[in-house]
C-alpha cells in the first residue's frame, strides 16, 4: 500500500511510525498547508513527496491511500476528494463534525467500494477486544447493565502541563477554537468502548453537559472557557439494558482512565483502561456465585493501523468503519440536543 | 430508655442483634405484632416482658419513651403519627413513608412535638462514609465538580425464579402489588443518601430511567406480578452545580451488595467502596495529585443509628439521620418515577 499522509502536526508522527512498520506499507507523501512542518515531517520519517494540498497531491496521483489527520472540521472536504480520487480513506476521529457529514462520507465510500475506517484508538486495547468476545459469545448471558467512564485529570494535575498557560490545553476548553468539550474529545472514545464492548446499540440518551467557571470572567487571553468540562449520560439499549456513560476532565487520580463494568444474567465483565496498564475481570461461570472475580490475560489485538493495512490488502473493510463512526456522531450531535432540551431522546 | 418493639419481623431480630441488646440503659420493655406466632418467638428469644397485637393496646398501656417502627413499609405512617400523638419519640425503618407527602407529615408532626424522630439508613454506621464526607467538608479535595455512585447486587440474576421454593421468600420485592417499589425503594434510598451524605451535597436536579427485566414466561408467578423494576439509572446535578450518575441494579453479575462512590474535587479525588467484604476509602489529594498517587485512608468507628437515637433520647437533643432528611430522599425517589414515565429532566 502506498500511503499519503494528510497533515502533519503531531498525531501524524504516530501515524507515521505505526504505519511504516507494517510490511509492504510505503508512506509515498506528504500533504500540509505549512511547508516548514511539512518538510521537517517528511525529513523525520523519511517520506520522499511533499505537496502544499490534497488536490495537488490527487493531480499527481501515485497512491492508494490516505492516512487523515487533519484538523476535525477539515475531515470532510478532503476525505470526500480522497474518495472521489478513488483512494482509500483512514480518518483520525471524530469522522466529522455533525451526522450528516459523517454520513455523507459513509454513503460515498461505501458507493465507491474503497476502504473507509476511523482510528478509534482505543479498539487497539486488546481487554477490550477479549471483553466483548466474551459478551457476545453469550458467557455472560443478555446484557443487563452497563456503566462507562472516560476520566481525566488535567484540569486539577500538571502531569500534562498546565492549561492556563499552553494553548495545546487552551484551545480544548474554548468553542471558538474547535473545541466540542469534553463530548467531542473523548465522549466518542468512551461511547465506542461501551457500545463495542458490550455488543450493543444505544437506543435512547439523555445528557448532561457542565462547564465550570474557571477563571475570571471565564477567560484567559482570546480563549473563552466555554466547552465543557464534565458529561454524564444515561442511556437504554436495543435489548433493554440499562447504562451509564460518562466522563469529566476534573477526575484526580485518574490521568487517562477508560472503565467499562457490563453484567449480563450469567456473569460480569470489567475492563480498566490505564496510562500505567490494562486489566480485564471477568465473573463467569461457577465464580457468579461466589461473587469471585479473576483477572485474564490477553493476546495482543491488530492495531487500527494494521487492520487498515490488511483491509486494503485485502479489499474487504474492517472495523471501525465510517458508518459505525457516523453511527457515533449521530449520538452525540443527539446527547448534545438532549442537554438543550433536558430529556431524553431516541438515537434514530 | 423503654423502647416498644413494633413489628416482629426479620429486620427486628437484627436490630436488637445489632443494636438495641448491646447498648446500656436501653430496655425492651414490650413488643407489638398481628401475627402472635412471631411475637411469641420474638418476646422469648429476646426476653421481651409485654407483648401486644396492636399499636394501641400498647399506647393504652403506655409504659415506654420510645418505638421502633419495625413494620412493613406501608404501615410506617399511620403507626408513627399514632406513636407521635402520644408523645413517644420513633426510630422508623427506611423508606419514611411510601411517599413525600406522608413523609413531610410525619416530619411535620415529630418536630412541632419536640419528639425525637431518626429513620434507620443503615449505611450511616459505615465509619469510612462519615471519614469521606469529613474530608469534603474539610476541603481537602476542593470544590465538588463530578460525582458517580452505585449500588449493585446479583440476587436477581443467581436465582432460578421458576422454582417455587428457590423463589418463594424473595418475590415480594419484584411485585408492586405487594408492595415492593423496586430497586428503586429498597436500595436507591441507601445510595442516594450514600452519595449525598459522602459527598456533602443535595441533588437539585434530576433524570431517571427504570427497568424490569424478565424472569419468567408471562412475567408472573401465582398472585405475584413480576413488575417492580430491577435497575434505575439516574443522571443528577448538585447543590454546588456538580454532575454525576447514580445507579444500581440487582442484574450485576460478581456484585453480592457492593457500594461504590467516586467524588472528584478541583483539588483531589475520594473513593469509597463498601460491601459484605468491608470498606475501603482512599485518597488522592495535596502532594498526590501530581503523580496521581491513592493512599488508603482510615477510619475510626461510628456510633450506630441505635446508639445515637439512645443517645438523642436520653440528651433530648435530635440525632441524625432525621425524618426530615428522610422525607428530602423520599421527595427525590418520588420524582425518580416522575421522570422515568415522563423522560425529562425534574428539578427537586
Amino acid at each position: 500500500m502506498r500511503l499519503l499522509i494528510l497533515g502533519t502536526g503531531g498525531m501524524a508522527n504516530q501515524h507515521a511510525r505505526q504505519f511504516a512498520a507494517i510490511d509492504g506499507v510505503e508512506l509515498v507523501a506528504g500533504v500540509d498547508v505549512d511547508p516548514m512542518r511539512l518538510e521537517e515531517f517528511n525529513q523525520r520519517h523519511g517520506i520522499p513527496n511533499a505537496f502544499g494540498s490534497i488536490d495537488a497531491a490527487i493531480a499527481w496521483g501515485e497512491f492508494d491511500a490516505v492516512a487523515n489527520v487533519t484538523p476535525d472540521s477539515i475531515h470532510h472536504p478532503t476525505t470526500m476528494a480522497a474518495l472521489r480520487a478513488g483512494k482509500h480513506v483512514f480518518c483520525e476521529k471524530p469522522l466529522a463534525t455533525d451526522y450528516a457529514k459523517a454520513l455523507e462520507m459513509t454513503e460515498m465510500a461505501e458507493a465507491a467500494g474503497l476502504v473507509n475506517m476511523v482510528n478509534l484508538t482505543y479498539r487497539n486495547v486488546a481487554q477490550l477486544q477479549r471483553a466483548r468476545e466474551i459478551v457476545t459469545s453469550g458467557e455472560i448471558g443478555a446484557v443487563k447493565h452497563v456503566e462507562a467512564s472516560y476520566l481525566q485529570s488535567w484540569l486539577v494535575s500538571k502531569a500534562w502541563g498546565d492549561w492556563r498557560t499552553e494553548s495545546q490545553w487552551l484551545w480544548r476548553l474554548s468553542k471558538k477554537h474547535g473545541s466540542n468539550g469534553t463530548l467531542g474529545d473523548i465522549g466518542i472514545h468512551i461511547l465506542d468502548f461501551a457500545s463495542y464492548g458490550s455488543g450493543l446499540e444505544i437506543d435512547h440518551v439523555f445528557t448532561r453537559l457542565k462547564t465550570f467557571d474557571k477563571a475570571e470572567g471565564n477567560r484567559i487571553g482570546e480563549y473563552e472557557l466555554d466547552a465543557s468540562d464534565s458529561f454524564t449520560m444515561a442511556v437504554d439499549f436495543d435489548n433493554g439494558a440499562l447504562g451509564v456513560i460518562h466522563a469529566t476532565r476534573w477526575a484526580t487520580g485518574h490521568v487517562n482512565e477508560l472503565r467499562l463494568r457490563v453484567y449480563g444474567g450469567k456473569g460480569g465483565v470489567e475492563v480498566e483502561h490505564r496510562h500505567d496498564g490494562s486489566h480485564l475481570l471477568v465473573c463467569l461461570g461457577a465464580d457468579a456465585e461466589t461473587g469471585t472475580w479473576r483477572e485474564l490475560p490477553v493476546v495482543p489485538t491488530p492495531t487500527n493501523y494494521q487492520r487498515f493495512a490488511d483491509a486494503v490488502q485485502s479489499g474487504a473493510n474492517l472495523e471501525p468503519s465510517f458508518r459505525h463512526a457516523a453511527n457515533l456522531q449521530r449520538v452525540l450531535d443527539i446527547a448534545a440536543v438532549a442537554d438543550r432540551e433536558r430529556r431524553e431522546l431516541p438515537t434514530q | 430508655m423503654r423502647l416498644l418493639i413494633l413489628g416482629t419481623g426479620t429486620m427486628a431480630g437484627l436490630q436488637v442483634q445489632r443494636g438495641w441488646g448491646q447498648i446500656d440503659g436501653v430496655e425492651l420493655v414490650g413488643a407489638v405484632d398481628v401475627d402472635l406466632n412471631n411475637l411469641q418467638a420474638f418476646c422469648s428469644k429476646y426476653g421481651v416482658g409485654r407483648s401486644f397485637a396492636s399499636l394501641d393496646a400498647a399506647l393504652a398501656w403506655g409504659e415506654f419513651d420510645a418505638v421502633s417502627n419495625v413494620t412493613p413499609d406501608a404501615l410506617h405512617h399511620p403507626t408513627t403519627l399514632a406513636a407521635l400523638a402520644a408523645g413517644k419519640h420513633v426510630f422508623c425503618e427506611k423508606p419514611l413513608a411510601t411517599d413525600y407527602a406522608h413523609a413531610m407529615e410525619m416530619t411535620e408532626a415529630a418536630e412541632k412535638a419536640g419528639l425525637i424522630n431518626m429513620v434507620n439508613l443503615t449505611y450511616r454506621n459505615v465509619a469510612e462514609l462519615h471519614k469521606a464526607r469529613e474530608i469534603v467538608r474539610s476541603g481537602q479535595i476542593g470544590e465538588v465538580k463530578h460525582i458517580e455512585a452505585s449500588y449493585l447486587q446479583h440476587w436477581v440474576s443467581l436465582r432460578d425464579w421458576s422454582d417455587p421454593g428457590i423463589a418463594g421468600p424473595w418475590l415480594w420485592r419484584l411485585s408492586r402489588d405487594h408492595g415492593s417499589n423496586g430497586t428503586l425503594g429498597d436500595i436507591g434510598i441507601h445510595i442516594l443518601d450514600f452519595t449525598t451524605y459522602g459527598a456533602d451535597v443535595e441533588l437539585t436536579a434530576m433524570n431517571c430511567r427504570l427497568q424490569t427485566f424478565s424472569k419468567v414466561p408471562g412475567d408472573r408467578l401465582g398472585d405475584y406480578v413480576l413488575d417492580a423494576n430491577d435497575s434505575f439509572i439516574i443522571s443528577a446535578e448538585f447543590s454546588n452545580g456538580a454532575i454525576g450518575v447514580i445507579h444500581s441494579s440487582r442484574w450485576a453479575s460478581g456484585h453480592a451488595n457492593d457500594q461504590r462512590l467516586r467524588v472528584y474535587g478541583d483539588k483531589g479525588g475520594l473513593e469509597l467502596s463498601h460491601g459484605h467484604w468491608g470498606s475501603l476509602l482512599r485518597i488522592c489529594a495535596g502532594g498526590d495529585v501530581q503523580s496521581s498517587t491513592w493512599r488508603e485512608v482510615t477510619a475510626e468507628p461510628v456510633p450506630t443509628n441505635y446508639q445515637r437515637f439512645a443517645d438523642a433520647v436520653h440528651s433530648g437533643i435530635q440525632g441524625e439521620p432525621d425524618f426530615r432528611h428522610a422525607a428530602a430522599l423520599q421527595q427525590v425517589l418520588d420524582l425518580a418515577l416522575v421522570a422515568d414515565l415522563d423522560r425529562h429532566e425534574h428539578r427537586v
